[in-house]
């Protein structure tokens, strides 16, 4: 039996509660400072948790931020990130400050981002940020794959894969959080896998906008009807851009054929909210118009990071070399029309 | 200009007439001595085909099988292969009447077959038959990939590859059936495609019952709402076996990451009739209860193949090593439950 602290009560971080308790650890969840009122709901309702629509395990112990600083001085064996890319910064200001090199630390927020220049992995952001905290030599792993929290939290078969570059490091985390319905593998390309989890995002959207994308000259109703040719193409073009990219980044090709790569591209296209922008795009609305419309308040994540890479990606790499990357780029950071060439 | 003609007027033989008469050839598609009343049919009703929905081109000239002969003598360019896989016999022995040296055979069809206890692909099928008539030198190329009739009968962008040994004739070939939406590939691992296109047509029914088996403690809705995270490690778990597969046999790996691969697993675990028959046996239905039930007088591709491989395969492989594969195949061939490993 391990300690686990969770921090951040969002679905992803709840949901992972789910295979630490049933694996007989000792969890808990801490939300942030802006969750309090989420973790009183949690608790009075015994342990149901609203977004996830489900109940947590009963012995997952919930507590406010308040009580983060105490947990943490308790030298949880695994600290496990849940807050949203944003509050990576936060976070790590806030382990730092009785932070035990014993502690491993896993970051269930996902991400590429661009510092000075070049590109890192949320992993790398992460370590500097402790390190500008004072904390040095720490180990932090991530973890990708196709993993929606409430399927996860109802226990549904789920795989992921669990990245460090020391492979030791994420072999012993998938020992002690791997159940029978939570297949966990394990990688030491930390790169590939975030640049993955990062990207698949971007194409999604690619995948979500064949409906429109399938025929110019045709009404909808046929569309909607006879995609799916157009989208399986799309799908092989986007697993194969990608591998390119990947590599570019100097991740591992054999990466974006896995979980990482192939299997959450699959269910960000089959679901969520960067494909149903993709799916508006396709239909010819301009993004400024779709997000308008039809997605004010709600974070689309490929386009948050589209406007993170993209001025970078136009500068350093060849439209020929990525025509699928560059048509989404284009389209959301120049707010043109999103077009492909078939 | 080119002369092809088509046998067999069925969905994926009478689709493929779209983009040949687009592209300026003379095209003749005839129904095999099965389907005079189709070919009468289409006839009447100014090409209308019924299993299509839609209108063929008017230039296209619609020929029952007794007029084959004649056909044939006004002129062949290319002969496209538009049967069943159970019909690659009597089509081989037909046109083994009329075959000159090198004259472009185009294999629609997808399927694999035993031939002296070997595992054959249908090119090679159709070598050996028409060897056996006394023509040696054959060409064959195969077209595989995404792409379902109705899509492409429609008009949809579609992405296809076609595969020879000898990349020249597929390049002529891309020259003269590519359109501005039908797109086309070219590769020289006809193995490959060829092994690829029948076998996803056996893991498409382990991605179709992805639902059944995510969860099986918890109740349907529960399934059906959430087991997305099942499909989609399926889904790659399919494509590294796949790749194991086609490696044994022969083929390249990067063939599976592509459109004869990937792009087609895709389309066929989304819909079509082998998912559907995956989903009843994810349910706890064993096969012939579900064929009796469900599915009595419809042709289910990956059923077929599996009784025509699966004595074969599960003699010759091991089942550690393609556990997928075993599954589905037993239930089938020995009316099993299907179970999965997770």
């Amino acid at each position: 039996m391990k300690r686990i602290l969770v921090f951040g009560a969002g679905a992803m971080g709840s949901a992972f509660t789910v295979p630490c308790v049933d694996n007989n650890n000792d969890v808990v969840l801490v939300g942030t400072h802006l969750e309090d009122a989420t973790i009183e709901i949690i608790k009075k309702e015994e342990n149901f948790h609203k977004i996830l629509n489900c109940k947590l395990p009963k012995n997952l112990r919930v507590e406010k931020f308040e009580k983060f600083q105490d947990e943490i001085k308790k030298k949880p064996d695994l600290i496990v990130i849940g807050v949203n890319s944003k509050g990576i910064e936060w976070a790590g200001k806030e382990i730092s400050k009785n932070f035990n090199s014993s502690s491993s630390i896993l970051l269930l927020t996902k991400g590429l981002t661009v510092i000075n220049n070049k590109f890192e992995t949320l992993v790398e952001k992460f370590k500097f940020i402790l390190k500008n905290n004072g904390i040095d030599d720490v180990k932090v792993s991530a973890v990708g794959g196709p993993c929606l929290a409430s399927g996860l939290a109802n226990r549904i078969k789920s795989s992921v894969v669990l990245t460090n570059e020391k492979i030791e490091i994420v072999k012993s985390i998938r020992d002690i959080i791997s159940t029978n319905y939570y297949a966990v593998e394990c990688s030491n390309d930390l790169v590939g896998v975030e640049t993955c989890a990062a990207i698949k995002n971007i194409y999604s959207m690619i995948i979500g906008a064949s409906e429109g994308l399938s025929s110019s000259n045709v009404d909808r109703e046929i569309k909607s009807k006879y995609f799916l040719n157009t989208a399986a193409s799309l799908m092989c073009r986007a697993i194969s851009e990608m591998s390119y990219f990947t590599k570019k980044l100097k991740g591992k090709e054999e990466t974006v054929y896995g979980l990482a790569g192939l299997g959450d591209l699959y269910v960000s296209s089959a679901g969520g909210r960067n494909s149903l922008m993709g799916k508006y795009l396709g239909q010819g609305h301009l993004y400024k118009d779709a997000k308008e419309l039809y997605m004010k308040n709600i974070t689309v994540e490929a386009a948050e990071l589209a406007f993170e890479i993209g001025p970078k990606i136009f500068k350093d790499l060849k439209e020929k070399e990525f025509p699928l990357m560059f048509s989404i780029l284009r389209s959301i950071c120049e707010n043109k029309k999103l077009e492909i060439i078939w | 200009m080119k002369r092809i003609i088509i046998i067999g007027a069925g969905a994926m033989g009478s689709a493929f007439t779209v983009p040949c008469i687009d592209n300026n050839n003379y095209v003749t598609l005839v129904g095999t001595h099965l389907e005079n009343e189709l070919i009468t049919d289409i006839k009447k009703n100014k090409n209308f085909h019924p299993a299509l929905k839609t209108n063929l081109h008017p230039k296209l000239k619609v020929e029952r099988f007794e007029n084959l002969k004649s056909v044939i003598e006004n002129g062949m360019d290319a002969i496209v292969v538009g049967v069943s896989s159970i019909g690659i016999k009597w089509f081989t022995e037909e046109i083994s009447k009329y075959y000159k040296k090198k004259l472009p055979i185009i294999l629609l069809t997808k399927g694999l077959s035993v031939y002296k206890d070997e595992l054959i692909t249908l090119s090679e099928k159709i070598k050996i038959l028409l060897k056996e008539k006394g023509h040696s030198d054959v060409n064959i190329s195969a077209i595989k990939g995404p792409c379902l009739a109705t899509g492409l009968a429609n008009k949809m962008r579609t992405g296809t590859i076609i595969a020879n040994p000898d990349i020249k004739e597929a390049q002529l070939l891309k020259k003269i059936i590519s359109t501005e939406y039908y797109s086309t590939e070219i590769s020289n691992d006809l193995e490959g495609v060829e092994l690829s296109g029948a076998i996803k047509n056996i893991y498409s029914m382990l991605i179709g019952a992805a639902e059944g088996l995510s969860n099986s403690k918890a109740p349907i809705e529960i399934q059906s709402k959430y087991y997305l995270n099942t499909s989609a490690s399926l889904i790659h778990r399919s494509i590294s076996e796949m790749v194991e597969f086609v490696s044994y046999y022969g083929g390249k790996p990067e063939t599976v990451y592509g459109l004869a691969g990937l792009g087609d697993l895709y389309v066929s675990a989304i819909g079509g009739r082998n998912s559907l028959m995956g989903k009843y046996l994810g349910q706890g239905h064993l096969y012939k209860e579900a064929k009796e039930l469900y599915m009595k007088n419809i042709t289910v591709e990956g059923a077929e193949l599996a009784f025509e491989i699966g004595p074969k395969i599960l003699k010759e492989l091991k089942e550690k090593e393609f556990p997928l594969m075993f599954s589905v195949l037993k239930s089938i061939c020995e009316n099993k439950n299907l179970e999965i490993n997770w």
